[in-house]
């Protein structure tokens, strides 16, 4: 496991579990819709500029920015 | 016996809640056809839906308003769209006699989150699951009398594209109970210390209190203390549970086929580079639709209404009633009706980019770029819709859910080049630019109209950047969304959407239009009684027909918007305006295309003669013998026409949509101060 990695950091195509958060609101807003600690993520997008992100989740796709994506602490899979 | 047609007749309050993309509008749709009303809630510029049905239940006819409130993940609002929904549900007096819960078979365990809550608030509850065509097709087989138990509250199935399950919910409605129990006991995440410290019995706290107390947070002091963690407890302890439910009631299928061609869809749609074209492409097509298209049905409108006016004038003995009827009241109603077209096909397309889910592609692609100014990618298609009209732009704005993004996109979209501004920029522009001049393989007039239409763009971003540090809000700007699977879109919805954006449009902006263009047809046809008898007397020996011209000519000069006028030529005058054009920025108030037939009757050029209107103001001089419309003159107007507040139909619809006159006024001043220091300049510059 690598440490401290982050979800802004994740390339396209790479998977990840998310490991937890570093912002309480943030972190409530992303649960609530599905993102929870053990959940297994892939990157599947990239809007242009670089921002935001798409993820891909069991059953659902998130996007999201990476300012956003970076309040969540991920293992790479 | 009374108490018994009481009961036959007793209207039933029901609310529905959804996850957003959980398919509730095309179940209210569904439920209630075009017995819809559309409104605000108050205070904040959220659409409130309210539609209404009847239901039967054991022999008793029940009259239903369901209520549609704003999509949300859960019952701790985030935004203030998310507040409304709370609030009606639980957070203020009379509570709703019902909660219906769209959930989307196909999203069971994500969606169930919302529905355990509103479970937990103890009120009669039904959970809908809709969209069971694409948990089929997705091969996800739900047991919904197991899921029924397990949850304590009636769970109906329904396939709301179809009208599938429909007849069933409507009978269900009027005898829905609460749940058996509150899902889970809430001692189980907060502690006797934290009930004791809200202030709540705790023997008898419930969801219902602490759900309450949450929303009114700010009125206690140490509420951030009290509450801490209750929020994430309460949903870690949900999802636990709706784990080990959806295990039992729900079996997943292989492959979820209509995620995996969206995803295959997406790696186009989305793709930086070629989303991005597609994207281009789309609003292109639906800016065109808007421009091009809508000008038909719009030519109609005019027509019809031009035909009436000639029929009254042919009927009618000339009287002050006859010029009301035809110039004030059908002008004005020509006025509102033909903006219809733009409103109605604006939002056809919206409903499709919506229901198709290409509508949060579009905010995924442009939100990098609409962040830098406060706007939302959201923003992109009123802002674009801006530059064939404002009004049926900002009436599209209410997709965007965040409110201070919401207000910026109201604020700026006007400054986008509109539709009407097209001929007094040809007129101008020809008056500038005599002959068809070429600066390389570039013709010059078309140069001009470009610059023109970027500029309005251009301010329109700046005046965004502006409005991002001056707007104040506690709401925390945040993207983070569903990207929806790609489906056809409903044409019924289509339909709804655009039908009832063209009434909401009529009724609530038309009232405040037609008024005021009442008022802008009463200051250009009377004037000081005194000097209009005169003037009547001076032409009532003449026939002569050239002759003719100039009473109405004379009349407007005299006519109150006549010496308002003249009243401003001083504050115009640092612009290069003289009072006859004064007179036209005031009569332009009604539209702006307005400026050529004031100019037409002002240079008694016979109305609506382009060419000789313009010939008659490229020969104007003034009293020292200069040429009047000179390059410094039409560049200042040009520039004035571009930025001002020169629209009563905007300012209606910006007070519809905000809910107050403070943001029009707003609005009408930052443009209009905008427009006067930038032709100052330019005038300055170039005199």
């Amino acid at each position: 496991m690598e440490e401290g990695l982050k979800l802004s950091q994740l390339g396209l195509n790479e998977c990840a579990r998310i490991d937890s958060f570093s912002d309480e609101f943030l972190s409530l807003k992303l649960m609530e819709i599905g993102m929870l600690p053990g959940t297994e993520v892939k990157l599947i997008a990239v809007a242009p500029f670089g921002d935001p992100i798409s993820v891909e989740l069991e059953s659902a796709i998130i996007s999201l920015r990476k300012s956003e994506a970076g309040a969540v602490r991920i293992e790479k899979l | 016996m009374k108490s018994e047609s009481e009961k036959n007749n007793h209207l039933l309050r029901i609310a529905l809640v959804g996850n957003p993309n959980s398919g509730k509008t095309t179940l209210f749709n569904a439920l209630t056809g075009l017995n819809q009303k559309t409104g605000n809630f108050p205070g904040v510029t959220v659409e409130k839906k309210t539609g209404f049905l009847s239901g039967k239940a054991s022999d008793k006819n029940y009259k239903i308003e369901l209520l549609d409130l704003p999509g949300v993940y859960s019952l701790f609002p985030k935004s203030l769209d998310e507040e409304v929904t709370s609030k009606h549900l639980f957070a203020s007096e009379p509570l709703p006699d019902a909660i219906v819960v769209v959930i989307d078979a196909s999203n069971l365990k994500r969606h169930l989150l919302l529905a355990t809550q509103v479970i937990s608030l103890g009120l009669p509850t039904l959970i809908v699951l809709n969209m069971m065509d694409v948990a089929e097709k997705n091969n996800i087989q739900i047991n919904v009398d197991l899921l029924s138990e397990k949850l304590g509250v009636k769970v109906l199935r329904a396939n709301s594209r179809n009208g599938d399950g429909i007849a069933a919910i409507k009978n269900a409605l009027p005898v829905l109970e609460p749940a058996r129990n509150a899902f889970y006991p809430i001692k189980a995440v907060l502690s006797e210390e934290q009930s004791s410290l809200l202030g709540i019995d705790k023997a008898a706290v419930s969801f219902l209190d602490v759900f309450r107390v949450n929303f009114h947070k700010g009125k206690l002091p140490d509420f951030e203390q009290i509450l801490k963690g209750f929020e994430e407890r309460d949903l870690l302890f949900r999802y636990e549970r709706i784990r080990k439910i959806a295990a039992e009631t729900v079996s997943t299928g292989t492959d979820s086929s209509l995620l995996k061609k969206t995803k295959q869809a997406d790696k186009i749609l989305t793709h930086p580079l070629f989303g991005f074209a597609i994207f281009i492409g789309v609003l292109f097509i639906i800016f065109q639709t808007i421009f091009y298209l809508a000008d038909f049905p719009m030519t109609w409108i005019e027509q019809a209404f031009v035909a009436a006016g000639e029929f009254f004038n042919n009927i009618l003995p000339d009287t002050v009633f006859r010029n009301f009827l035809v110039n004030g009241l059908l002008s004005g109603l020509s006025g509102i009706l033909v903006f219809v077209p733009q409103v109605a096909l604006l939002f056809g397309f919206i409903a499709i980019l919506e229901d198709s889910g290409y509508m949060a592609r579009i905010s995924f692609l442009s939100d990098r770029m609409m962040k830098v100014c406060g706007l939302n990618g959201r923003s992109v298609i009123p802002l674009m819709s801006g530059m064939a009209c404002a009004v049926p732009a900002i009436m599209g704005t209410r997709t965007i859910s965040n409110v201070k993004e919401r207000l910026i996109t109201i604020m700026v979209t006007p400054l986008m080049s509109c539709s009407a501004r097209l001929p007094v920029y040809t007129l101008l522009i020809s008056l500038m630019v005599p002959e068809q001049e070429n600066w390389g393989p570039f013709n010059l007039r078309g140069i001009i109209m470009t610059l023109l239409y970027c500029s309005g763009a251009l301010f329109a971003f700046f005046a965004a950047i502006v409005m991002k540090l001056l707007i104040k809000s506690r709401e925390r700007s945040f993207f983070i969304m569903e990207m929806p699977v790609y489906r056809w879109p409903q044409w019924k919805t289509v339909g709804i959407t655009m039908y009832e954006k063209a009434k909401v449009f009529v009724r609530d902006a038309g009232r405040i239009i037609l008024i005021l263009a009442l008022i802008i047809w009463y200051l250009s046809n009377f004037g000081p009684s005194s000097r209009m008898e005169a003037i009547d007397k001076k032409y009532s020996a003449i026939t002569n027909a050239e002759l003719s011209g100039n009473y109405a000519t004379e009349r407007l000069e005299n006519s109150y918007a006549g010496i308002l006028g003249k009243k401003i030529e001083p504050l115009i005058r640092p612009l290069g305006f003289d009072w006859k054009i004064g007179i036209s920025l005031i009569t332009s108030f009604a539209a702006r295309e307005v400026f050529v037939s004031t100019m037409a009757t002002i240079y008694n050029a016979g109305q609506d003669n382009l060419l000789s209107t313009q010939q008659r103001m490229k020969e104007e001089k003034n009293n020292k013998g200069e040429v009047v419309y000179s390059t410094a003159v039409c560049a200042s107007l040009l520039i004035f026409y571009l930025f001002a507040m020169q629209c009563i139909s905007t300012l209606a619809i910006v007070r519809r949509e905000t809910g107050s006159w403070k943001w029009p006024a707003i609005q009408f001043f930052y443009m209009t101060g905008l427009a006067y220091l930038a032709s100052f300049a330019v005038y300055q510059l170039l005199k």
